[in-house]
Parts: C-alpha cells; sequence; structure tokens
C-alpha cells in the first residue's frame, strides 16, 4: 500500500505554470527547465532554458493558455520530438542549448538530452531524441 | 505489448514500487532516500544513507513488517515526495541526499550523486516534490 505522502505525485504528463507566454510564442518542442519562483504552490513554474548547463527535465508538449503548459517528462523509457538548434546527426549526444532548443554540441559540464534517433537537416527541424540523463564529460 | 513469456530473461524484474529488506524497522523513515546495501538472495537489502551524496536509488514510502520497507523508484517520469533537511531547498534547485537521508541542495561537487531538481521551495521537515534525473556530477 503506497503512502499518502506519494498521493500528490503524478506519472507522466504534468500542467505547469510558464513564466512566460509560451503560447502566442509557439514553443511546443521547446525544453524548460522548473524555475525558482513559483507562480503557485500546486505545480512546478518552468520556464525556457538559458543555458547549455541547465537541468532540463521537460519538454512542452502543449500550451493551453497563456500562462500554462503541459510538460512530458524526459525518460528513457519514451522518446521525444524536439526543436533542433543546428544539424544534428544521427547517434550523436546532443544537448539542451539556450532558448530550449536541442543542439548537437556538448562541451564540459553541459546537460545532456539524449541521443538523436535521426538526423536534423538545421535549425528548427524536428528531431526525435532518446533521453539520458547526465553531464556531459568531454 | 511483450509478455514475459517471449522475454523470460526478463521475468522476474519488475517495474515501479518493490518490496525490500531492510537491518531493522525503518517505520520512521517514511519520505527518506534509501540506496542498496547487499541483497539477501530473493531482492535487495536497504538502508537510509549515512553519508551526503551517495548514490540512493529509492525513496521509502512505506513499512509494513520491521523487516522490510515498500521503496519507489527514482523515476524521471514521476515526481516524488521526500522530506527535506533543516537548511530547506528552493524551487528549481539540484537536490541530493544530506547525510541521513533527507532532501538536501547538492554538494555540486565532482563525484557528487545529483537526484534531481526541487519543483517546489521546501523548509525542514516538508515532504518536497522533487523531479527525479538521477546522475554523478564529473569534474
Amino acid at each position: 500500500m503506497p503512502s499518502y505522502i506519494q498521493s500528490g505525485t503524478i506519472e507522466g504528463y504534468v500542467l505547469c505554470d510558464s513564466a512566460a507566454d509560451y503560447k502566442t510564442t509557439s514553443k511546443i518542442g521547446y525544453l524548460v527547465k522548473i524555475h525558482a519562483t513559483q507562480t503557485n504552490n500546486f505545480r512546478p513554474t518552468v520556464t525556457l532554458a538559458a543555458a547549455e548547463t541547465d537541468l532540463c527535465p521537460f519538454v512542452i508538449v502543449d500550451t493551453p493558455s497563456t500562462s500554462t503548459v503541459i510538460c512530458q517528462p524526459l525518460t528513457p523509457n519514451r522518446n521525444v520530438y524536439l526543436i533542433a538548434g543546428g544539424a544534428i546527426t544521427a547517434g550523436n549526444a546532443c544537448g539542451v542549448i539556450a532558448g530550449g532548443k536541442v543542439g548537437p554540441t556538448l562541451n564540459s559540464r553541459d546537460a545532456a538530452i539524449g541521443f538523436a534517433e535521426n538526423a536534423a537537416a538545421g535549425t528548427d527541424d524536428w528531431v526525435a531524441v532518446r533521453p539520458v540523463g547526465g553531464f556531459y564529460n568531454t | 505489448m511483450a509478455t514475459s513469456s517471449v522475454y523470460y530473461e526478463q521475468s522476474n524484474s519488475v517495474a515501479g514500487d518493490i518490496v525490500c529488506d531492510c537491518a531493522s524497522t525503518l517505520a520512521a523513515y517514511i519520505g527518506y532516500f534509501a540506496y542498496i546495501v547487499t541483497n539477501t538472495g530473493k531482492r535487495p537489502k536497504v538502508a537510509v544513507p549515512g553519508t551526503a551524496n551517495i548514490p540512493v536509488q529509492f525513496v521509502i514510502i512505506d513499512a509494513p513488517t520491521t523487516t522490510t520497507v515498500v521503496c519507489r523508484p527514482l523515476d524521471p517520469n514521476r515526481n516524488i515526495r521526500v522530506k527535506c533537511a533543516a537548511a530547506g531547498v528552493t524551487a528549481g534547485q539540484e537536490v541530493a541526499t544530506n547525510n541521513a537521508g533527507l532532501l538536501a541542495a547538492s554538494g555540486g561537487a565532482a563525484g557528487n550523486f545529483l537526484v534531481g531538481i526541487a519543483e517546489n521551495a521546501g523548509a525542514s521537515g516538508q515532504y518536497v516534490p522533487v523531479r527525479p534525473c538521477p546522475m554523478y556530477l564529473h569534474a
């Protein structure tokens, strides 16, 4: 019998507050991190990645309003489609870049997102990524 | 969906919560981190960390007997509530276990084990939701 303490936790998609309007600016497929300032106590507030070292546990999959987003957690059990920030080679490790896109370059201490399952021709292509957590160690 | 009869090598593996052995009752440690210390031959034997920044795999969610606990794996697909240490945490902070199995800010140093990211701010004794993303920090 699971403990009641975990009754407020949830598996899979989560509704989050957004630090900015990601509906009008069409940020579906972008990576987000948890913001330090919460809009309310019931759910995280998320914001687009600002640096390559940011840990981004979610990708935005829907924008029901200008102040909320639905996020899918990055888990190795499910691949995700992300917006590329440049050309990516299938099989290569990739990481987040400033602005929330996924990039082909990983420097030391960058937050790895996963491995590209297909190639991206260039910026704003959709690319399937198999998530694996970790920091890239050059 | 594949059946276990096809992938018979995995027929004894299990997804989600598992019963583990423990040396003595951990009824007072629900919501604490736990890590694998050995194996009794049937299942892992776990303990609450006595050192900060060691790799933890589970959070204790129930203690049905004095020698068993129910543990929930740290899975990025599901947030999990963990009891917070005295210093507290802030939302968005990288977190780890402290030297008593409680939630604390990650040391952030090479070799430290990161458990995840706090989804809420939390104070001493509160059960803070954490988004697991376990990993070692490198040099």
